[in-house]
């Protein structure tokens, strides 16, 4: 027989669809990355200059190259520091203000600010408040006397990355604290009820039922998140510009920088799919090893209608 | 209206068949129930005659049309779902309306066939507001106008009244049972309720394990079910069964189970197994002073006017119903005797009814 | 017991207390400085203004092409809520309510977008838009704003789409609706909350976007807030703090109306469960 129920027959209105998203990613994306490879494999230097097929020999010079080299370790930082600590801090912070209390709602709503303003602002915001000489943030510790001498955040090489790990975190906390207390706010109040009854204690209901509901999501950033963060390029350009020194380069900053100032278009574009190639390789680590929680529906009439 | 003829349908999903083997002719203006234990395969088979569902193997008709391919909205039969499905941002007048205005019926021609619809199911009053603003018997009544006003070839519907309280459920059945009726409209319904099947259905599709084991009304479901199934599922409260030995002494049929013997009537004289399943509903036992089955009793429940009594006789636990008035304690010895022209016979290998003619 | 409970409820609220300042008082002192002379800030270091002005944004308003940015930056955003709002509306329904072979792995494709170098790949970027005569237009940039508001944007409207009942469709289905009509007239309507949420994420994507901005919006007259804002700001040897602090504000007053008017919406859209 063959199969013709209300459900096989969407196949082709489900494709079409999702066509026009599909099309408009490979055009964004998949397109520029074919375009990267051949890139790299030439000379060119700056963008309309001639060039010359060189083979691998972008690549080859970066393996060498100790800058690069050096990038790669503080993306790897950063994309820990970032990714990983926003996420749990995130999810914390949901599960604090999940519970009702007094202004839940305008917490709710505003929390989220920092999200959305431009990078720039937030650039502007925290490179006042970090200032050495006027800025809040000195000026209060030295009236506290916390401090005899002003820290230089963004100026002294050793604090200059957590400084910039702050302000990154300052951002995008708030928007994934959101996305978990949408996701909170879907967990069947009945399973909590019921564990009530059976007097499970707040920790074994976390364990039990929040969390379990929350693993998708958490899947979905814990994926997302890192790989935003690790390509996190504009805050730290206007901040830092990867300085002081190189002590916040990060492989997009560097290859921004190697781009448009050093005036080697090839070699940087080579710098980008080597990163992308890493970047790739942990998606598909980090799906595989999820890939229970990044199966969205499976074919079942069951699956739909929980 | 028109007759469903359901042919040698079988449903698979996987490597699990859920639907088999089902044969149901169903007449014009006929209201068959499917009824079974949930998870027997009713939701399914409905599914596949509204065409929400592909069939693994089978015909469907309708009318005389074979429908197997065709979409739902082709078939021209209407559904009641369970949760009602009603769409919560249209009020009841457009949620009446939405099929008939997209099948581009002249608003006018729309606009009757609601205000009909609304005042056979008393929903003149409630048309401009929407779903949220109903209660759970008003929004049922929505879902059971929008089939309604279709006017189809058949009503389908999968348990309407299983989200509605008790009161409002028994009121209900009786206005759906008046509606259909009057419109003498081909319905199949599903339920896992027996006692709205039996209220309901002018014949009764009773099914377990994705066959229909009985196919037949009410009465005969209730006083000749076709195997053990039937006889424990359709009645409350449910039958009495008993492994029995069957012996002939004198020209006649005795059944010895471990506590007493019991002579069966004339006409059971051409029963040929040598053991069975006896079955007994707890009604048909009465007390007696002496004589009878002897039992000790272990629970009481009062259901009103009668008291429903468990009792252990021999290794066996039964349950007869005794007139509330009788003074009846656990630990008390019993007797009572069995209606003997009430007693079925199960084989005790495949469970099903042994049949003989009955000499009157 | 009790005064445990109620030391530990203080305690909560002392810590959101925190979170909440961290997060927004800097908003409040940026508006403040944004009010003292520039000569002020730098040399004062007390708390307390001793003088207010509004040199700042006499400045902004009338010496920067702040009008002429935020116009362009609410082309840019309103082109990419537009072209947004279809493509995942018609993503998420197809994904996650139809069935056909491969949508998972397409899902993940769909989000594999955000694996995608953005500062390192706008040479090809710029190429390829070049081709298609999209540089140097919002259009252009409103359509990579796009590619990076949609992946995110589907699995946003997933809580929503599936909290819906799958036997909406199927009346709809058995009372002969097409599926194309169901989605627009039946469950369009239902997932209204949804779509002002993915609306709103759009918009701030593109509101907040600098980079392909910077790289496609060659001419002056077509720069976003973004771009403009940091020519002014970082674009001078020393940074004046009094008109940054301006613009900064001019730049988040819009998205603090936005949240004004609909942010209750935001969550509640990308929530299946109820949220009052
Ligand atoms: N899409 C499906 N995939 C797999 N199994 C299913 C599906 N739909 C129903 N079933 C199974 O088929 C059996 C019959 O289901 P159903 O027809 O809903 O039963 P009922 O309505 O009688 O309670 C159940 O065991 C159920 O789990
Ligand atoms: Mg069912």
């Amino acid at each position: 027989m063959t199969k013709q129920d209300f459900r096989s027959r969407d196949a082709r209105l489900g494709f079409l669809l999702v066509l026009p998203a599909v099309v408009l990613v490979i055009l964004v994306v998949i397109l520029p990355i074919i375009s990267g490879i051949q890139i790299s494999f030439t000379s060119q230097r700056v963008v309309g200059s001639e060039y010359e097929f060189i083979g691998l020999k972008n690549y080859f010079e970066l393996f060498e190259d100790k800058q690069f080299i050096a990038s790669l370790g503080k993306s790897a930082i950063w994309v820990l520091a970032n990714g990983f600590f926003q996420t749990l801090a995130a999810l914390l912070i949901a599960l604090l203000i999940n519970q009702p209390f007094r202004g839940q709602n305008f917490v709710r709503t505003w929390i989220i600010l920092p999200w959305a303003v431009p990078a720039a602002v937030t650039a502007i915001l925290w490179r006042w408040m970090f200032d050495a000489s006027s800025g809040i943030v000195n000026t209060t510790m030295k009236g506290m006397d916390l401090v005899q001498k002003p820290v230089l955040f963004l100026a002294n090489p050793d604090i200059a990355g957590m400084s910039l790990t702050f302000v990154n975190s300052w951002r995008y906390i708030p928007f994934l604290t959101i996305i978990f207390l949408a996701s909170l706010a879907s967990v069947p109040e009945e399973e909590y009820e019921a564990a009530k009854v059976d007097g499970a204690t707040p920790w074994l209901q976390f364990k039990s039922i929040t969390f379990p509901n929350l693993l998708p999501t958490l899947t979905v950033l814990g994926l997302v998140g890192t790989l935003w963060a690790s390509n996190v390029f504009d805050i730290i350009w206007m901040m830092t510009r990867g300085g002081p020194g190189d002590a916040t380069t990060t492989v997009p900053v560097l290859m921004y920088d190697m781009a448009f100032y050093g005036y080697n278009i090839s070699k940087a574009t080579a710098g980008a799919i080597i990163f992308l190639f890493i970047l790739i390789i942990f998606a598909f680590v980090f799906i595989f090893a999820n890939r229970k929680q990044f199966v969205i529906a499976s074919d079942t009439f069951q699956d739909l209608s929980k | 209206m028109a007759s469903v003829a359901l042919k040698n349908l079988y449903k698979n999903f996987g490597q699990t068949t859920v639907v088999r083997n089902v044969n149901v002719e169903i007449d014009d203006g006929e209201f068959l129930v499917f009824v079974g234990p949930s998870g027997c395969g009713k939701t399914t088979t409905l599914r596949m005659v509204v065409g929400l569902e592909s069939l693994s193997q089978g015909e469907i008709h309708i009318g005389n049309r074979l429908v197997n391919d065709l979409p739902p909205g082709d078939r021209d039969v209407a559904m009641v779902f369970q949760n009602y499905a009603l769409y919560s941002h249209m009020n009841v007048s457009r949620n009446l309306g939405f099929a008939l205005k997209s099948r581009g019926l002249a608003d006018q021609e729309i606009a009757k066939r609601v205000q009909r619809v609304a005042k056979m199911l008393d929903l003149e009053e409630l048309l401009e507001r929407k779903p949220k603003q109903l209660s759970g018997g008003q929004r049922q009544r929505v879902a059971l106008g929008r089939a309604v006003v279709r006017n189809p070839q058949v009503f389908l519907m999968d348990e309407p009244l299983s989200n509605l309280d008790a009161l409002l459920r028994l009121q209900t059945r009786k206005e759906l049972i008046e509606l259909t009726t009057e419109l003498n409209s081909t319905v199949i319904y599903v339920t896992h309720d027996q006692v709205e099947a039996m209220t309901m259905g002018h014949r009764l599709a009773v099914m377990n394990k994705g066959e229909v084991v009985q196919l037949d009304p009410p009465e005969k479901v209730f006083n000749e079910p076709s195997n053990r199934f039937v006889a424990e599922f359709i009645g409350s409260p449910p039958m009495n069964f008993l492994d029995v030995e069957v012996v002939e002494e004198n020209f006649q049929k005795i059944l010895k189970s471990d506590a007493f013997d019991l002579v069966l009537p004339k006409y059971w004289d051409s029963l040929s197994e040598s053991e069975a399943i006896l079955g007994f509903r707890p009604h048909d036992a009465q007390l007696v002073a002496e004589g009878g089955v002897a039992g000790r009793v272990t629970v009481v429940e009062t259901l009103g006017a009668e008291k429903l009594v468990y009792l252990k006789v021999g290794k066996n636990s039964l349950s007869i119903l005794v007139p509330a008035a009788e003074k009846i304690r656990s630990g008390d010895q019993l007797r009572f005797d069995l209606n003997k022209d009430a007693l079925h016979l199960f084989n005790r290998a495949d469970e099903k009814r042994i049949m003989l003619f009955k000499q009157s | 017991m009790k005064l445990n409970f109620s030391i530990f409820s203080l305690l909560r609220l002392f810590v959101i207390i925190m979170i909440l300042f961290i997060l927004l008082a800097p908003f409040l002192w940026i508006l403040l400085a944004s009010f003292r002379p520039n000569m002020e800030l730098v040399r004062n270091q007390s708390l307390i203004p001793n003088s207010l002005t509004i040199e700042n944004y006499v400045s902004l308003f009338s010496k920067s092409g702040y009008w002429q940015w935020i116009i362009n930056s609410l082309i840019v955003a309103i082109y990419t809520v537009l072209i947004s709002i279809p493509l995942i509306v018609a993503g998420a329904y197809s994904v996650y309510r139809t069935y056909f072979w491969g949508r998972n792995a397409l899902s993940l494709f769909l989000l594999s977008v955000y694996i995608f170098p953005t500062a390192l790949l706008v040479v090809p970027i710029f190429r390829i838009f070049n081709d298609l005569k999209l540089v140097d237009s919002h259009l252009g940039c409103a359509l990579m704003n796009t590619a990076f508001a949609v992946p995110f944007g589907i699995w946003l409207l997933q809580a929503f789409l599936k909290s819906l009942p799958p036997e909406l469709e199927e009346a709809a289905a058995v009372d002969g609706i097409g599926r194309m009509r169901t989605l627009i007239q039946i469950i369009i309507p239902q997932v209204a909350p949804g779509i002002i949420a993915i609306a709103m994420f759009a918009f701030i994507v593109s509101w907040t976007e600098y980079l392909f901005a910077m790289t496609l919006l060659l001419s002056n007259d077509l720069h976003t807030l973004p771009i403009g804002l940091t020519g002014i700001v970082f674009g001078q040897y020393r940074v004046n703090w009094g008109f940054a602090a301006a613009g900064a504000v001019g730049s988040a007053i819009p998205v603090f109306l936005l949240f004004l008017i609909v942010g209750r919406w935001f969550i509640r859209g990308i929530s299946a469960g109820a949220i009052k």
